[in-house]
């Protein structure tokens, strides 16, 4: 630790001997057992499988796989994800429910100390049956989205 | 018909001289008697580092095994050692087990098959578990600019790559200082943060794990679909644990029926607002609560099933990690692939966004270096480059 790091931390002495401890202890080797579930098994897919492997998103659509889960990662934002999520048939939040506080779906007024009662949400905002929309033709869909606009310049229709 | 005969008969002459000579010189006699072929995919099961294995090709079915000296080579099958240590053919051998009796140790070096232009050089001197790379990278004042088939070979660090980009920042003094300060913070409130905690992870832990979600006003969308998504599956989220960086997010996520935990003096500087995009600053700042929650319920002793809301069930995962059966069930630590095969994520491209970690001195200790090494989330914007940047370090296997 140089001088100036020294500085930051001579305030404060839990921060400055966890750090020396870590210090100390970085250059020896634990033997951590990872696992890395590839991207070519099926029980894990996300954003990897969504954008490359097509005939694996047409199984899932079918109902011949059956992952544990499904992570919309490799997608730039919020906005985007969502409509990933609600071409695929995995979007089950009700349209009022959307960008709201829970004291503004509930109907309360805001500010006020009145407790939001556990699990009051769950009616009002889950939908039982899955909120389908196409955005992009040439994304992994539930049902055809070929009237869709392509998301990708040049990409043909994922159906 | 004699030309063809008289060709076979130089080529087994060949092979009889190849067979009397030995494949290295004594120059490297001290660390290379020999070498092997052995099928990839028997080995990569035998010898599994946990990384995300590529598909097996014509052209990497193979994996070379080296010996170090004539005790290390295999003994069993009747001829192979002289084979294997001779100047002839290197042999194939089928059996993993066969091949590798008298290897007390292996080494790994996983090489990126395709690179055209790449060589590997062993060099006899004391033990490294790293490998060291050299680049036709310019240096001097023309530091940054891309490879250079005419510049000198020079020490180049692991992410360099070949357009320039050393795919590595260290922490400005800055950076560091910026980070400190919310360290202090953090370290200060830990033991009234984990008195907070104690009775919330109690209630939901399954099977001694808690599934520990992170999640600002601006994701809540997510959040809640996440909930309404499982729910339509009739999947228990009795596990969850959400850490919410605002009030309004705890409300939602109770509202949703969920347990939730929110940290005012750790959070309070959380911006509300989703993220525009990968890396920007509100990214950055969810990052460290990501750091933070997985800590903190380490420290508690419980196991943790972490993820991004940006997930949807199909069935709950908690099955496949608590299935004492699989063959993958004796690892301390689980990611999901992220795909990306970008250099800075070698070798185990792990996507934090999802990951399971047993409980133990090493996870813990793990999640307390990535705590201490949070500046360095800061420098990239990602927590993912940072934690797979010290996996390699903790797993060393």
């Amino acid at each position: 630790m140089d001088a100036e790091n020294a500085l930051l931390t001579r305030h404060d002495p839990l921060l400055r001997s966890f750090i020396h401890s870590f210090s100390l202890l970085f250059a020896i080797r634990y033997g951590l057992k990872v696992k890395v579930l590839s991207r070519d098994e099926n029980d894990f897919p996300g954003g990897h499988a969504y954008h490359n492997r097509h005939d694996f998103m047409h199984d899932l659509i079918a109902g011949k796989e059956q992952p544990y889960l499904f992570h919309m990662s490799w997608t730039a934002n919020k906005d985007n994800k969502e409509k990933f999520f609600r071409q695929m048939g995995l979007w089950y939040l009700q349209e009022s429910c959307h960008g709201s506080t829970a004291s503004k779906i509930l109907g309360k007024e805001e500010g006020t100390e009145e407790a939001i009662e556990h699990g009051s949400l769950i009616a009002p905002c889950c939908s039982v049956e899955p909120i389908f929309e196409c955005f992009y033709s040439d994304k992994p869909s539930m049902k055809p989205c070929k009237d869709s606009p392509a998301l990708d310049k040049g990409k043909k229709s994922f159906w | 018909m004699a030309d063809r005969i008289n060709h076979q008969a130089d080529k087994i002459d060949g092979l009889k001289k190849g067979l009397e000579g030995s494949r290295f010189p004594d120059g490297t006699a001290s660390f290379a008697a020999g070498l092997v072929t052995v099928p990839r995919d028997d080995f990569a099961k035998r010898f599994d580092v946990g990384v995300p294995l590529d598909p097996t090709k014509p052209s990497n079915d193979r994996v070379v095994l080296l010996y170090s000296s004539d005790a290390a080579l295999p003994k069993t099958v009747p001829g192979m050692a002289e084979e294997i240590a001779s100047s002839g053919p290197i042999p194939l051998m089928d059996d993993i087990e066969a091949a590798t009796e008298n290897c007390d140790i292996v080494n790994l070096i996983l090489a990126q098959p395709g690179d055209k232009r790449q060589c590997f050089a062993m060099m006899g001197q004391f033990r490294s578990y790293h490998m060291q790379k050299f680049m036709r990278l310019p240096g001097g004042d023309r530091e940054g600019e891309k490879l250079d088939p005419k510049a000198p070979l020079r020490l180049v660090n692991r992410g360099a790559q070949t357009s320039g980009r050393t795919s590595a920042k260290a922490p400005t003094k800055e950076q560091t200082a910026e980070y400190w300060k919310s360290l202090s913070t953090y370290l200060q409130t830990l033991d009234s943060v984990l008195e907070e905690l104690k009775p919330l992870a109690a209630k939901v832990a399954k099977d001694n794990t808690v599934i520990v979600l992170v999640c600002n006003y601006g994701q809540s969308e997510l959040l809640m679909n996440f909930v309404c998504n499982a729910r339509s599956r009739n999947i228990d989220l009795s596990a969850v644990l959400v850490f919410c960086t605002d009030m309004e997010t705890k409300e939602l996520a109770e509202g949703l029926g969920l347990v939730a935990f929110y940290d005012k003096e750790n959070y309070k500087d959380i911006p509300k607002e989703a993220a525009g995009r990968y890396a920007d600053r509100t990214f950055a700042a969810m990052m460290m609560a990501k750091v933070y929650c997985v800590q903190q319920i380490a420290l508690l002793g419980y196991d943790v099933l972490f993820q991004d809301v940006d997930i949807a069930w199909y069935r709950n995962p908690l099955d496949f990690f608590h299935d004492k059966s699989s063959p993958v069930y004796q690892h301390d630590i689980y990611f999901q692939d992220d795909g990306s095969r970008g250099l800075f994520y070698a070798p185990y491209s792990a996507n934090t966004g999802m990951y399971y970690v047993r409980n133990n001195d090493k996870t813990r200790y793990f999640f307390n270096s990535l705590l201490l090494g949070g500046d360095l989330i800061i420098a990239t914007k990602s927590h993912q480059i940072a934690l797979v940047s010290l996996l390699s370090e903790f797993a060393s296997m």
